[in-house]
């Protein structure tokens, strides 16, 4: 996407290097938002519905949630906006492939939850809000968003699970094969 | 600034296994919660069933909002408050999956409000398995009985359906689930 493009903002070297700089911290930023996330997730079906702790875990969810989206919503930008970042020079072409690929992967997909999961919890007549600010809610609660939302949403969530440990498995990999540290792998 | 090639061979392989991962991601739902993105438009039995749920509870009218003191006692549905703290405990699990309210949408299995009494397989939207079919089209209803046999025996009673949850051995904690469900559910 960004290969192609050309953003007169970063066309000096230092702009460029502080485009790297911001698009690696805001990645960096969504990985340990989306671990949280994912630890919040596996704590749903540990706690029983309708009692106190679930409420903290469903808005904690749903907070982190939006979170997320706002990042990757700015991450996406920067990435279809922004040159891409300058690879390493010893890098072989499969490490920095995978290292895109995997990212953009990841980036897609929390994309997606944060789509689909508001409108899975509109669709159950639930509230969508984040630490505190309620969400107006786009429609009334539809039985059929829900089943479809909620299966598609609980399907990504599971590829994101998944994810995040190839990514870093085949970000270790890339970095022992071509001496890049593993930081610059994953996610880019 | 060059960037490395990023060859034809590598790109197939990482992209593939892309594909592959989110493939078998896609079923994992249905894998580990029994839940499936589907549902019916209608229930050839639910309009009938409505209409004889709405018909018993015009003759056992039971109070919108049960209290602890309606449905414990001497002769009521809980010989004490023990019983109704533990029956509530042994239906924290049953409640991930289902709601009881009149008004509530089904979760990953249907609505149980009026369960007992109610035709099998008979909610309005909810998809259910073959073996739940065809025990509608049967005519088959959920007396407490039967409901006792289905949480003793799920899977062979009616095969194939959804229902992540082991069989209850524990015949106590079956009838305190039936008790809970009459006291919340009707």
């Amino acid at each position: 996407m960004g290969d192609n493009m050309s953003d007169t903002s970063v066309s000096s070297p230092s702009a460029a290097a502080n485009a790297a700089a911001r698009d690696s911290a805001l990645g960096w930023l969504l990985f340990v938002v989306a671990c949280n996330i994912l630890y919040i997730a596996t704590q749903i079906p540990e706690t029983p519905v309708e009692s106190p702790g679930r409420t903290v875990v469903d808005k904690m969810h749903v907070s982190w949630g939006l979170t997320a989206l706002v990042l990757v919503v700015a991450r996406l930008y920067f990435w279809w906006r922004s040159p891409p970042q300058a690879p390493d020079p010893n890098m072989p072409g499969w490490c920095w492939g995978l290292a895109k690929d995997m990212s953009l992967a990841f980036y897609a997909s929390i994309l997606i939850e944060g789509i689909v999961g508001p409108m899975r919890a509109w669709g159950e007549g639930y509230q969508v809000a984040a630490f505190g600010f309620s969400l107006p809610a786009l429609f009334p609660p539809i039985y059929e968003v829900r089943v479809v939302g909620g299966y598609f949403h609980s399907a990504v969530s599971f590829f994101v699970l998944a994810i995040l440990p190839v990514g870093v498995a085949g970000a270790l990999v890339a970095s022992w094969r071509s001496k890049v540290p593993f930081y610059r792998l994953f996610p880019v | 600034m060059t960037t490395p090639s990023y060859d034809r061979t590598s790109k197939l392989i990482i992209r593939g296994a892309l594909i592959a991962m989110f493939a078998v991601c896609l079923y994992m739902p249905y894998a580990f919660f029994g839940v499936l993105p589907i549902f019916t438009l209608s229930n050839e039995y639910a309009a009938e069933e409505d209409a004889k749920l709405e018909q018993r509870k015009a003759e056992t009218p039971v109070a919108d909002e049960v209290s602890d003191d309606d449905i414990v006692g001497p002769g009521k549905i809980f010989a004490s408050a023990e019983e109704l703290a533990q029956a509530k405990t042994d239906f924290i699990w049953c409640r991930f999956c289902h709601t009881v309210e009149p008004s509530s949408v089904h979760r990953i299995g249907p609505n149980l409000n009026g369960i007992i009494g109610r035709r099998v397989g008979s909610k309005e939207k909810y998809f259910y398995t073959a073996s739940f079919r065809e025990a509608a089209e049967e005519g088959k209803i959920w007396t407490e009985q039967a409901l006792d046999d289905f949480l003793a025996r799920p899977k062979e009673l009616y095969p194939g359906n959804r229902m992540r949850y082991d069989p209850i051995d524990d015949a106590g904690k079956r009838e305190r689930i039936i008790k809970y469900l009459r006291a919340y559910a009707q």
